[in-house]
């Protein structure tokens, strides 16, 4: 697999949660996620905020440092300022990204599950290994519609 | 009553009344705030007011994410931020239902600037500003 633009990375990671939300489509938080996440080529996301904490979840993993929420200073960063990603590194930023809205609101239970089973040892894969299959068949799809 | 502690039990009380409907006795505990920031105070006020209208209430979990200086977001929860958002919530403003199953609502502002709300299960979950409009076709679009 190649590596993917901050931007395709993104779309993966969207394509990996509807998925798991296709599962079942039960209203709840895994979908209220998707919707405020859910991403519009050109416009942005439906949270016009959660781009960019993407994007600072995506420096971090480049970078180590991380730009801090809630300061204003998220809105500064590009895709253009980003390194493309290895599909490990978009999988590590789309868990930490997703972890931080879950600490933010509060720690719903059906996101803490999911990232419990999302959970990922370099070397081992993910706690629920039918996940890192997923993430790679999100990727791949995204790479093929390129 | 005064203090910290005094604040956070006239806080409680005032909270406890709204669940209660009881609005005049939690505009009388506001009374007693008399420590309380006067922002905090409006915030109050706002919060009585918008429960007496049954406007559709913040998820409390839900409000740092949504009041926030980032783009797209009400950088500070005041009490004049609840009331746009809050009043936006209404059936002439609905837009339609999102993939996730969340209920969109959009207005614009006589400033040109759009307020957009995302309700799920009775509570505003997410909420904010945007300087430059969405269509709604943008603001329904999820996957």
């Amino acid at each position: 697999m190649t590596l993917m633009e901050p931007e395709q990375a993104y779309r993966a990671m969207m394509t990996f949660l509807w998925g798991l939300w296709d599962r079942t489509k039960q209203p709840g938080e895994l979908g209220l996620f998707c919707d405020m996440c859910s991403y519009i080529p050109g416009v942005g996301t439906a949270d016009p905020a959660m781009w960019f904490d993407w994007l600072a979840w995506v420096n971090k993993m480049q970078t180590g440092d991380l730009v801090p929420r809630a300061t204003g200073r998220r809105g500064s960063l590009t895709a253009e300022m980003m390194k493309p990603l290895e599909p490990e590194q978009a999988y590590l930023a789309m868990f930490a990204f997703m972890e931080e809205y879950w600490e933010v609101v509060g720690r719903p239970a059906e996101i803490g599950d999911l990232l419990d089973q999302m959970r990922y040892t370099p070397g081992t894969g993910t706690a629920d290994p039918e996940l890192w299959k997923r993430w790679l068949a999100a990727v791949e799809k995204v790479q093929e519609s390129r | 009553m005064g203090g910290s502690g005094g604040l956070d039990s006239i806080r409680v009380r005032i909270l406890a009344c709204i669940a209660a409907r009881d609005y005049d006795q939690a505009r009388e505990y506001l009374k007693l705030a008399a420590n309380m920031a006067e922002e905090e105070q409006a915030r109050f006020e706002q919060i009585i007011s918008a429960a007496e209208r049954e406007l559709v209430p913040f998820l409390e979990k839900a409000l740092p994410h949504i009041f926030r200086p980032d783009v797209g977001h009400f950088a500070q929860d005041t009490a004049e931020a609840r009331e746009l958002i809050q009043t936006t919530v209404t059936e002439a403003n609905f837009i339609g239902i999102r993939a996730g199953g969340s209920a969109a609502y959009q207005r614009i502002l006589d400033t040109g600037a759009q307020v957009w709300v995302y309700v799920f299960d009775g509570t505003i979950r997410d909420a904010g500003l945007n300087a430059v409009p969405r269509t709604a076709e943008q603001l329904l679009k999820s996957r």
